[in-house]
């Protein structure tokens, strides 16, 4: 669940969150273009540290937590695979703080995005407003079926069922009581919600508009100029200079 | 032509054996508070869906007659375009509210609309204040009680302007003390307003007192209609399964083993200046007083 | 303690997010009666009714169902003894068939195919729900449904009984009905407890009342007393019961009635003298 949970939007203003969404669109191709271009570990340590260092100071230290316990299961099996594929340390930790760094930049940027900016960006990019609308509902929904969740298992273990009793097979048949509540509920939820939007014009209009605007602040001027310059330093190194063939960790210790 | 006129309405859902409503003729005037009431799985709902085009257009079925709204047959408009002529209210407000918070959600509709900006944050700015949101508007849902939800959406659905207000039980979910409240408040949206309500209802004894009309629904036909005070004397509203109000009730019970009474009293108030003899019984309204 | 079924003491409970939801509460109940907890949403009912099977373990404090310790027990073994019916049937109903979703709980108390289907003819009997027996319990109406979930739990053959919010949602009728089903629980030996904020559906049901607001108790007492006391009912945002709400515009202060017949016979006989 702290996976899931690690994507959602959080109503709280922080001083991140009021960044204009094509600001935090920069911020995250900063990190994503970043970590792609780089194979080896120091590389990644150094987007990596960088990057919890801003989910720090912005206020995103339980998202950090969440994610990074979240993925940890994923984030093994990354370094194992490589570690068999390339037996190689150096570049197995790395593509496991990529997968890392992928991760936590990308809830940094959903938790902090309301996702009406979501579709303001959509909008902007010339993109469907369904892509950006189902996002919004998603994120609306899933505390809603949290919490729902939570009612199921309490009413069926009140009736008896223990989920962690058996051998596996029986264990996966335990949840069966909760998964069917829950598919049943789903299903009618969406039907009401279905009947929502059609109370509320929901595509009525093709020229459907947007109360909000988009805007840069000062802070955003400073904040895209500045991952803007990082990012093409980045491209420019992994091009030209070729620096991760210099800057490995064994050429760092050799160094010293 | 009345503001809704549903003639000689028969629809069955797909899949169903029997016909959910049966012959339904119905005519509602602008301005009116119609209270429909009937026992679970009646048709009221299914009634309602028929006003605001959910049904033929939403959900498949075999409907003979027609629904005209405000002069239009509902047959040849889209629902999203008789969204702003008729707004529907539903039973659980979890399931309506669309957005995260309660600003976004009263822009939600007006944006559907492709309203210009300037005039959606007008219209925003002057509903949360009519409805005295200030202090919840930025608030997400779930942080919401199930009374304040209801209030945003029937805010948020006010805020496209419809004529008409349907509302489906929308005090189910709700505690006593709440669902009162979204009952006054449907008042006040009807009289300083003037906007037609039609209200499905299980809590009578709240409702009646503010219809002009009640509609008894029983087994998909329509069995009774009138005003509150000659409807819930009826015998058959009981023994279909509606609940009278108690005033109606103790005014029964009085004319027979007291003596006549010159008015059917449909709240506290009235039963108390009818049985002090006081004649201005059927005007006043509870001097219970809500503020939200 | 003889008699006394349910013990809860000095309850304090937090949510791992959030405040505290129950403030240190205290309750007795005792065997075969029924009580009633009344209060507003967020009052704290909710929590305070998963303590009783051991859904939720104190933060401080304890709760003793029939002498035991409920953090001492698990969930499945205290839902033998405590029936807890939550106030969305849809939360529950999951079976194939009606017939079925009865015997889930029975499946779950582990007893042998014989004596299931003997405890499933006789509920399925005694609530009326034979016809529904090879039925889709998804397909049933709403009231259908409820009774359902009261009847699958009681099935179970708890002493106690736990109804969360049983009129939600429910049609005049159907509440009718709720009340005669409680009223025969009762006979047959059942403590019953009823979480609302119905105050209305208890003029049908004698009970002793216990108020709760904010997570702790702010009045208890028999229900005559409670209900015709408006300074605490309003403090719980609550609201009289309609006939309370009649009899106190028409005698001047809040006055019990049973029912309407008797607040008729109540004012005849007051403008006799």
């Amino acid at each position: 669940m702290s996976f899931v949970k690690a994507f959602l939007f959080e109503p709280e203003t922080k001083t991140f969150s009021k960044l204009d969404p094509r600001t935090k669109i920069i911020f995250l191709t900063f990190f994503w273009v970043s970590t792609l271009l780089f194979n080896r570990m120091i590389i990644q340590i150094i987007l990596f540290t960088s990057l919890v260092l801003i989910g720090l100071i912005s206020g995103f230290k339980e998202k950090i937590k969440d994610m990074v316990k979240g993925s940890l299961i994923f984030t093994s099996l990354i370094v194992v695979i490589n570690y068999f594929y390339y037996s190689d340390v150096d570049v197995s930790l790395g593509m496991g703080l990529r997968f890392l760094v992928l991760m936590v930049s990308s809830s940094i940027f959903f938790a902090s995005t309301p996702p009406e900016d979501l579709g303001l960006i959509f909008n902007y990019f010339k993109l469907p407003y369904s892509l950006s609308f189902a996002l919004e509902t998603a994120s609306r929904f899933i505390p809603t079926i949290a919490l729902e969740a939570q009612e199921i298992i309490d009413a069926q273990r009140s009736r008896g069922l223990e989920l962690d009793k058996g051998g596996f097979l029986k264990r996966i048949k335990n949840y069966i009581p909760i998964l069917i509540p829950l598919i049943v509920n789903a299903v009618q939820r969406s039907l009401e919600l279905a009947e929502s939007l059609e109370s509320r014009a929901f595509g009525a209009s093709n020229k459907r508009t947007y109360s909000k605007k988009l805007k840069f602040s000062k802070l955003d001027y400073l904040f895209s100029i500045g991952m803007g310059i990082a990012l093409a330093v980045m491209i420019y190194s992994a091009a030209f200079l070729k620096i991760e063939e210099i800057v490995t960790l064994h050429s760092l210790i050799k160094v010293f | 032509m009345e503001q809704i006129e549903v003639r000689n309405v028969t629809f069955k859902y797909k899949g169903s054996k029997k016909p959910s409503l049966k012959n339904i003729d119905l005519k509602v005037k602008r301005g009116d508070f119609v209270l429909i009431i009937g026992p679970t799985g009646c048709g009221k709902t299914t009634l309602l869906r028929t006003m605001n085009g959910l049904i033929p257009h939403f959900y498949e079925g075999d409907m003979t007659g027609d629904v005209y709204v405000e002069g239009v047959n509902t047959k040849d408009v889209k629902t999203s375009e008789l969204a702003q002529k008729v707004g529907l209210v539903f039973q659980n407000p979890d399931n309506q509210f669309i957005t995260l918070n309660v600003e976004r959600e009263i822009s939600f509709g007006l944006e559907n609309l492709g309203l210009a900006e300037e005039e959606i944050r007008g219209i925003v700015r002057e509903t949360i204040k009519e409805f005295n949101l200030e202090k919840i508007k930025d608030k997400p849902p779930y942080a919401l009680s199930g009374g304040e939800k209801q209030k945003v959406i029937i805010a948020a659905i006010l805020a496209m302007n419809p004529d008409i207000l349907v509302l489906d039980e929308p005090t189910a979910n709700l505690d006593p003390f709440n669902a009162r409240k979204i009952i006054d408040l449907l008042h006040i949206i009807n009289k300083e307003k003037g906007k037609t309500i039609i209200l499905v209802e299980h809590r009578t004894y709240y409702a009646a007192r503010y219809a002009n009309r009640v509609v008894v629904m029983s087994k998909g036909e329509k069995i009774s209609e009138g005003s509150p005070r000659e409807v819930f004397l009826k015998e058959i509203i009981e023994e279909v399964g509606v609940f009278v109000p108690f005033p109606v009730k103790l005014y029964k019970f009085l004319t027979l083993n007291w003596k006549p009474i010159s008015t059917v009293p449909l709240t506290a108030e009235e039963t108390f200046k009818l049985l002090r003899g006081s004649n201005d019984a059927g005007k006043s309204y509870p001097s219970h007083k809500f503020t939200f | 303690m003889p008699g006394k079924v349910i013990q809860v003491i000095n309850l304090h409970f937090k949510y791992s997010f959030g405040g505290e939801v129950i403030k240190g509460l205290n309750l007795e109940v005792e065997e075969g009666e029924i009580l009633a907890i009344i209060g507003s949403n967020g009052a704290g009912k909710t929590t305070l009714i998963k303590h009783l099977n051991g859904l939720l373990k104190p933060t401080k404090g304890k709760v003793f169902i029939y002498g035991k310790d409920t953090e001492k027990h698990s969930v499945a073994e205290l839902s033998k003894i405590v029936g807890l019916v939550f106030q969305n049937p849809d939360h529950q109903i999951f079976a194939e068939t009606v017939e079925k979703e009865i015997n889930f709980g029975l499946e779950n108390l582990g007893l042998d195919e014989r004596a299931r289907n003997e405890v499933v003819d006789r509920i399925l009997k005694e609530f009326e729900l034979e016809v529904y027996r090879t039925t889709s319990p998804h397909s049933l109406s709403g009231g259908e449904k409820k009774k359902l979930t009261i009847a699958s739990v009681v099935a179970m053959d708890p002493k106690i009984l736990v109804l969360d919010e049983p009129t939600i949602g429910q049609d005049y009728l159907q509440r009718l009905k709720l009340v005669d089903l409680i009223k025969r629980l009762k006979n047959e030996g059942k403590t019953v407890l009823i979480v609302t904020h119905d105050l209305d559906f208890l003029m049908d049901i004698p009970c002793r009342v216990v108020v709760l607001h904010n997570g702790i108790k702010i009045a208890e007492g028999n229900r005559e007393d409670i209900l015709c006391q408006e300074e605490i009912l309003n403090k719980a945002s609550l609201l009289f019961p309609q006939l309370i709400e009649i009899s106190t515009k028409v005698f001047g202060r809040p006055v019990w009635v049973n029912n309407v017949e008797d607040l008729g016979r109540k004012f005849i006989n007051g403008v006799r003298g």
